[in-house]
């Protein structure tokens, strides 16, 4: 039924479908990509291995396994600590093909926990290269890891005690899951364990979808230290916030003056092309005297070299100076007349009525500066001070380069890179929208 | 900010003999100016001085070779290469990648219902960082194990290089852009659409203008000013990039994807040719600055 006021024209039936078809279209190309990339973060690991892709991952396993040390003399946790991580490890190796997801170790001794020890597919993958890169199984061997183990974190071991809690359940039963049988044919081939395995359980854990997050950590705990992963975020986001904070505060105040406090017209435009005529300088034409510069300043592969740069920006005055040249002048005669310093008028009467505008520089500031790839990459010498994007380059490179780094953990550190613009974006969107409208570039 | 407020008795701040110089305005611009000065200022003057040197970084400034430098890299084979990849990038990207936040933005204008959620939507893909962009895109293209060969092959199509493929690299380069082309282009252009007045389309409608035609022949024009200026951002984007094809391929294969950018990077910080490298990067700028003048020119006489 038509509507009776309204005339309903020739072709607009058409172009309204054919929008809606062209919008979804375009919707999908933008968000499939995206969708692809959360997937192959969460996918487990035959699955990313295969040369198939694989659309659907499957939850890994998970093996319980309880030593019993009965009849043991010793009572020193590095004695029963090398024992549990030759538990995990040595028999993982022979299955590093299979999608298992973790191996809990359970120590026990006359009914009583000594230590729980336990290690993730994340943990596991990123050692698997250091730690057991041969088939050779001993107790020699294991010895001499323990050290880089405990570096990077790749096993958690917790020492109970003799005196420690009553061992749960003490189920002396075999999974029969093939995985669980694997495990007990390797300790009857190798009699390496101190202890007896007792029993073997089998589950499923749909938490070790997630490892590949948990390897990023550990594949950093040994380049950027402590803070492993998070350092990069953390460098990234001191470098964006400084920038952001000086483009608010400084940018702010010289485009304020600039617009309201310089009465010179010739001064005015004079310095107004000062800034804007910057525009015009494509980063990478002064690269390199920027680089000998922050040399020189003897700055070089610190995280002042990352912000530095950023300070001069010519378009934050032009996106400044455009909105203050639009605030009305009685309200800032008004304060001056009441005896408010310049910087008080500022603070007190300009920012509140200028919001917008300081969302907007936060916005078109942070975006630039916490993807910026080629100066960081250029400047940042060692992995301490790297931003993310330097890491993820690394990442991506040495997974080229060799089958350590594995395709799922650089899913997973791209999913981590949206996250904060997500934030970002959510946030804004509404000053956003409205900030299109005195950017200028309007018609 | 400590250094810069001590010198500020040295700057020249707005001090004209018949006025009083009022230091306010001198300490609110006083940072600005001085990051402007060092960070842009006295970098494209170093930027010129390095390039006449056959500069040596531990003992600056090395051997003046006066323009050598420029002769030198218009001498070799190499650059003219990169300085062909890098047009056919460029012309690549405005053909698979430039027109569509304006078709987006353009469509996006005739539905009414739920815009703002359309409008939301269309932003997604722009949080995904370069590097993680071309990442992605990157495990995508694998030739074995990569999604496109996959899904190709299932329609029978396949196996392609991509990026491996000397022929196809530079379009795989640009493909992604396609994808995630998105972003605060889709915003300015749908507000440059929206406010064009609606009496312009009211009178068209009189004269018998179809929806399509208003289109075509109203909305576009009309819109042009921010699609010049979309476009002088976009090619200058686009003749530097350097992130994407960094992480993709570096270059290969066989400098198939070798631009300037990149020649940049390599001249100075793998071969230690910082003069080569300035003298090359002033001449993209100098292309760059030729290239936006003679499109606001061909703009002002259009109008």
């Amino acid at each position: 039924m038509r509507k009776p006021n309204r005339i309903v024209e020739k072709g607009e039936r058409g172009l309204k479908a054919f929008s809606y078809a062209v919008t979804v279209f375009f919707l999908a190309c933008g968000i499939l990509p995206l969708v692809w990339l959360l997937l192959t973060s969460v996918m487990d690991n035959p699955s990313i291995e295969s040369s198939k892709p694989q659309f659907v991952p499957k939850i890994p396993h998970s093996l319980t396994v309880t030593v019993d040390y009965t009849g043991v003399l010793s009572e020193d946790p590095a004695f029963y600590k090398k024992d549990a991580m030759e538990a995990i490890w040595f028999p993982w190796a022979t299955m590093s093909r299979s999608n298992l997801g973790e191996i809990v170790v359970n120590g026990v001794k006359d009914g009583r926990l000594l230590f729980r020890a336990k290690a993730n597919s994340g943990q596991f993958f990123v050692g698997q290269t250091s730690i057991v890169p041969t088939r050779v199984v001993n107790n020699t061997v294991m010895s001499l890891k323990i050290r880089t183990i405990d570096e990077r974190r790749l096993s958690d071991f917790h020492w109970y005690g003799p005196e420690g809690k009553a061992a749960d359940g003490a189920s002396r039963s075999f999974s029969d899951h093939e995985l669980a049988r694997r495990y007990v044919q390797f300790f009857q081939e190798h009699n390496v364990l101190e202890g007896q395995v007792v029993s073997v359980g089998h589950s499923r854990n749909p938490l070790r979808l997630f490892d590949s997050y948990v390897s990023l950590q550990h594949l950093a705990f040994g380049q950027a230290g402590e803070l492993g992963f998070y350092r990069y975020f953390i460098n990234s986001a001191i470098v964006t916030f400084s920038v952001i904070f000086w483009q608010l505060i400084f940018a702010g105040l010289g485009s304020y003056a600039l617009s309201q406090l310089i009465r010179s017209h010739r001064l005015r435009f004079g310095l107004l092309m000062f800034f804007l005529a910057t525009i015009m300088i494509p980063g990478i034409s002064i690269l390199i005297p920027q680089y000998v510069l922050i040399q020189k300043l003897g700055l070089g592969d610190s995280l002042w070299a990352l912000m530095l740069p950023h300070f001069a920006w010519g378009f934050v005055i032009y996106l400044f100076k455009g909105f203050f040249d639009q605030l009305p002048k009685e309200l800032l005669q008004a304060a001056r007349i009441d005896g408010a310093s310049e910087f008080k008028t500022f603070l007190h009467v300009v920012v509140p009525m200028s919001i917008p505008v300081f969302v907007i520089v936060a916005v078109m500031t942070f975006i630039p500066v916490w993807n910026d790839f080629m100066w960081p990459y250029i400047v940042a010498k060692s992995p301490a001070h790297w931003t993310f994007t330097v890491a993820m380059n690394d990442l991506q490179e040495t997974s080229a380069r060799n089958s350590s780094v594995r395709p799922n953990w650089v899913s997973a550190s791209g999913v981590i890179s949206m996250i904060p613009l997500l934030l970002l974006f959510v946030s804004t969107q509404r000053f956003v929208e409205r900030g299109i409208n005195f950017t200028g570039v309007k018609g | 900010m400590a250094p810069e407020s001590s010198r500020s008795h040295v700057a020249a701040g707005p001090e004209r003999g018949r006025f009083r110089i009022r230091w306010t305005p001198v300490l609110f611009l006083l940072p600005s100016i001085v990051v402007f000065i060092v960070f842009k200022y006295y970098l494209i003057c170093s930027a010129v001085y390095i390039s006449l040197h056959n500069y040596d970084i531990v003992r600056p400034p090395g051997e003046f070779v006066g323009l050598e430098n420029y002769f030198l890299f218009l001498k070799t084979s190499t650059f003219w290469l990169a300085l062909k990849n890098t047009f056919v990038i460029f012309l690549l990207s405005v053909a698979v990648t430039f027109w569509v936040p304006i078709a987006q933005a353009l469509f996006l204008s005739e539905i009414g219902r739920a815009n703002a959620v359309y409008r939301v939507l269309y932003q997604i893909p722009s949080i995904l960082p370069a590097v993680a962009g071309a990442l992605l895109w990157k495990w995508m293209y694998n030739p074995d194990r990569g999604l496109f060969n996959y899904l190709l092959g299932k329609i029978g199509l396949g196996p392609y290089g991509w990026l491996n493929d000397p022929a196809m690299t530079k379009f795989a380069i640009v493909l992604p852009g396609f994808f995630a082309s998105g972003g605060v282009g889709v915003l300015l252009y749908y507000a440059a659409i929206k406010s064009i007045s609606a009496e312009i389309f009211e009178s068209a409608k009189i004269d018998g203008c179809g929806p399509w035609r208003r289109l075509i022949h109203m909305v576009l024009p009309n819109i042009r000013f921010v699609i010049l200026i979309q476009f002088v951002t976009f090619m200058s984007g686009a003749l530097l990039t350097f992130d994407n094809i960094f992480v993709m391929t570096q270059g290969g294969p066989a400098d198939a994807s070798l631009v300037v950018s990149l020649l940049i990077q390599r001249s100075a910080f793998t071969q230690s040719n910082y003069g080569m490298s300035a003298a090359l990067s002033l001449f993209m700028f100098i292309v760059i600055a030729i290239l936006t003048v003679i499109q606001f020119k061909l703009q002002k006489e259009e109008s």
